[in-house]
């Protein structure tokens, strides 16, 4: 029994360490899939439907004002009150900045500050470091990709949450990974 | 009183054994967890690389004869001395690293310097953690996209010098009649009197 005691003592401390925020890591690795129809219906009805640990929640509701969403990057995408509401409520309440367990959204906290509130994803620090490398042939001048706000035209786990390098497959260019 | 032809000398501290083989396996699951994106690997696997190399660096000055930079620092000229016995299959006899052994170990020491130190500024500046970020040690953008692509070229260069190592340890053994692989492992080696 003392043994036994001891250990599972020994086994405690690490496993305890590798939750810990500094010296272990994030139990999930990408950003928090949706969990949300109506907004992946509303929203992903005209885009990719970005998952909300990808921007903090200052950021949702500057999106998210019913101002904005008259004019929503060219478009109007206005949303009847009781569904921007709720929308919102999601939104905000699985932001980047609220979320501590999925590995993206705590670097995409990391790099902002604390008044910052980026309204594209793109211009957050750490995704356009991620991303600063890729030349514009295979990206903007890429047909069929465009623009870097269309993840899941190259990260092909996307809808799932997953953006790890492994499984970026960008059109055209399958060999990308030798060419940058 | 009959001699031996032969007798058995340490050739590799015990520090130097497990340093070189530690060094192996890490740098090839760093290796492999870098091309498969296995973050929390990698960068667990770069710092056990880090404190290696520190230790090296150590051990270089404080160490056994054998394992001390000075004892394998060579002149230009004995390097060439000991190139030109090696194509006359005729080689000079080192204790320590040949001097062009001694070539290969400080490309190598400084190949893995350099890329454990890209990997820790990336880290700091691209990835939001590491010990640079948690002491919130600033990295210019320059510098981190520099670290980067450093970070993505070396390891192809220190895969050439990997391989150019082993084939320049195959042909010591067969030039020298010494088992340097062996050497490795047990620490010592046989050697005529």
């Amino acid at each position: 029994m003392k043994r036994l005691i001891l250990l599972l003592t020994l086994l405690a401390v690490p496993t305890s360490l590798l939750a810990h925020p500094i010296l272990g890591f994030p139990r999930h690795r990408g950003v928090e899939p949706l969990t949300n129809p109506l907004y992946s219906e509303s929203c992903g009805e005209c885009h990719f439907a970005y998952q909300p640990g990808l921007l903090p929640a200052r950021s949702w509701k500057k999106l998210m004002a019913p101002a904005a969403l008259e004019d929503h990057f060219g478009e109007n995408a206005e949303l009847d009150e009781e569904d921007r509401l709720a929308i919102l409520k999601f939104l905000t309440s699985n932001a980047a900045d609220t979320t501590w367990h999925y590995k993206r959204s705590i670097k995409i906290t990391r790099s902002l500050a604390e008044d910052e509130a980026p309204l594209r994803i793109t211009e957050v620090p750490y995704i356009k470091k991620k991303h600063s490398h890729i030349p514009r042939w295979a990206v903007q001048d890429n047909r069929k990709v465009r623009s870097l706000s269309y993840c899941n035209r190259c990260h092909t786990r996307a809808d799932k949450g997953a953006f790890v390098r492994a499984e970026v497959d960008i059109p055209g260019y399958r060999n990308w990974a030798d060419l940058f | 009183m009959r001699r031996m032809s032969t007798t058995e000398h340490m050739k590799w501290d015990l520090f130097i054994r497990i340093f070189h083989w530690s060094l192996v396996v890490c740098f090839t699951a760093a290796f492999i967890s870098g091309e498969y994106d296995i973050e929390w690997a990698h960068s667990w696997l770069g710092y056990m690389l880090v404190l290696l190399l520190l230790a090296r660096l150590v051990w270089g000055v404080t160490g056994s004869p054998n394992a001390r930079f000075t004892t394998f620092m060579y002149s230009p000229a004995e390097t060439w001395r000991y190139f030109r016995s090696c194509l006359r299959n005729q080689p000079l006899h080192y204790d320590s690293h040949n001097p062009l052994g001694a070539l290969m170990v400080f490309a190598l020491l400084a190949g893995l310097l350099l890329l454990t130190a890209s990997g820790l500024l990336y880290e700091g500046w691209g990835e939001y953690e590491g010990p640079l970020w948690v002491l919130n040690i600033p990295v210019s953008d320059w510098l981190g996209q520099w670290s980067r692509s450093l970070h993505r070229a070396l390891p192809d260069g220190l895969l050439v010098l990997v391989v150019l190592h082993i084939t320049g340890m195959v042909v010591a053994t067969l030039q020298h009649k010494e088992n340097f692989a062996r050497a490795m492992i047990t620490g010592y080696t046989k050697r005529r009197d």
